[in-house]
């Protein structure tokens, strides 16, 4: 969508623009994205996860997942095949977590440990070889929910946080006082990383790992990437109303109505 | 009932069932019958063209259907033909053709027990 038709009342109507839930608030049924291009395996996906309460959504290719989220907003996880035609599940990962830190566990017949280590070390935060048990794949997912993806507010396409301040991960910008602000990749990373603490305050050394994994890189860095986010994303007056610095342990992302 | 083939993990099925009950059986089977011989087929035209990416990427596609209901001769085969598509030149196709027949084999026999159980799980539920 464009930022005009994300304007019009009509369309912001039918988008559902979602305030933020903060801890304490109703939560969201977790939503899961299923990408393989084999259907069977789709129906024993999504028929073993919705019997746990997860939302499934499915797509039967890279490309279709990509739009999807686009236009559906992103998943609290992802579920991965490698070897699709056109865009595949490493090609997928890449561009995904270029923007975000979604948890992603690849399912795939390709059972080299090589691409196995490979690919936890990249992008992954699980790995399960098919043909797989079902009940195997809902403990692991479950697992992974409850330990990391505490991202507790719902999952549109544009996430409104406050009547100043609304998100379009995927499209990378953010919408500020009505005005569309392009973000980097490293920035709509970060602001992802952040929100997923939902207020509580993210260690610096946790985000280091997160945004550049394997790479050495020093908090003066993410000092800059946060100060350019904040110039972004902050009032002009130089007020800090969502990205908090907390002394000693990290960084926070604590709207007003988190307060 | 039908016997299953030789080669078909009861095991697997006894899961899924437990998992979804007929319903998704019955979806599992419609969507192999539906898309596995498309699969089949451009293993086929691969191999006549002398495509093997195409015939690595349908035997890996079959090889992952036939796992998800215990079809493990199928499997194999797939896995076979998918490895040997792989490690062979264009120049060499000709000796894909014996793997590609005996996955084409392993297919029909599994389809024909697909087909007769899918006959006799939708006349149990017309009848139920």
């Amino acid at each position: 969508l464009s930022y005009a038709e994300i304007q019009s009342p009509g369309v912001a109507r039918k988008i559902k623009m979602k305030t933020l839930n903060f801890p304490g608030s109703r939560e969201q049924p977790k939503l899961v994205l299923a990408v393989d291009d084999d259907a069977s395996i789709l129906a024993v996906i999504r028929c073993a996860l919705e019997r746990e309460g997860l939302e499934v959504r499915t797509a039967s290719s890279g490309v279709e997942a990509l739009e999807k989220i686009r236009q559906q907003g992103l998943p609290h996880l992802m579920i991965v095949d490698l070897l699709m035609p056109g865009l595949d599940g490493i090609a997928l990962c890449s561009e995904v977590k270029e923007f975000s830190d979604v948890p992603i566990i690849i399912l795939t017949s390709v059972d080299a440990k090589e691409t196995r280590v490979d690919l936890i070390d990249r992008f992954a935060e699980d790995y399960i070889v098919k043909p797989f048990e079902p009940r195997e794949l809902t403990v692991r997912v479950l697992r992974l929910l409850r330990r990391i993806s505490d991202f507790s507010y719902a999952m549109e396409p544009v996430i409104r946080v406050d009547e100043r301040l609304a998100v379009d991960l995927a499209g990378q910008r953010a919408i500020v006082e009505g005005q569309p602000v392009n973000l980097t990749p490293t920035e709509s990373k970060l602001l992802y990383l952040l929100m997923q603490g939902a207020s509580r305050p993210i260690n610096t050394a946790y985000l280091l790992n997160r945004l550049w994994p394997g790479s050495e890189v020093f908090e003066d860095t993410l000092r800059v990437h946060i100060h350019r986010l904040r110039q972004k994303i902050e009032p002009a007056d130089g007020e800090r109303r969502y990205i908090v610095t907390e002394r000693g342990s990290g960084y926070a992302f604590r709207p007003p109505q988190s307060h | 009932l039908t016997p299953e083939p030789d080669g078909l993990d009861t095991l697997t099925l006894s899961r899924l069932e437990e998992l979804g009950g007929a319903p998704l059986l019955l979806e599992i089977f419609h969507l192999i019958l539906l898309h596995s011989p498309d699969q089949v087929a451009a293993a086929r035209a691969g191999w006549e063209s002398g495509n093997l990416k195409a015939v690595r990427q349908a035997a890996h596609s079959l090889r992952s259907s036939a796992g998800n209901v215990g079809a493990l001769r199928l499997a194999a085969a797939a896995r076979r033909l998918e490895e040997l598509a792989v490690a062979t030149t264009p120049g060499e196709a000709a000796s894909v053709l014996p793997a590609l027949e005996s996955l084409e084999s392993e297919w029909t026999q599994v389809r024909s027990w697909l087909e007769v159980r899918l006959e006799q799980m939708e006349l149990g539920e017309a009848s139920s």
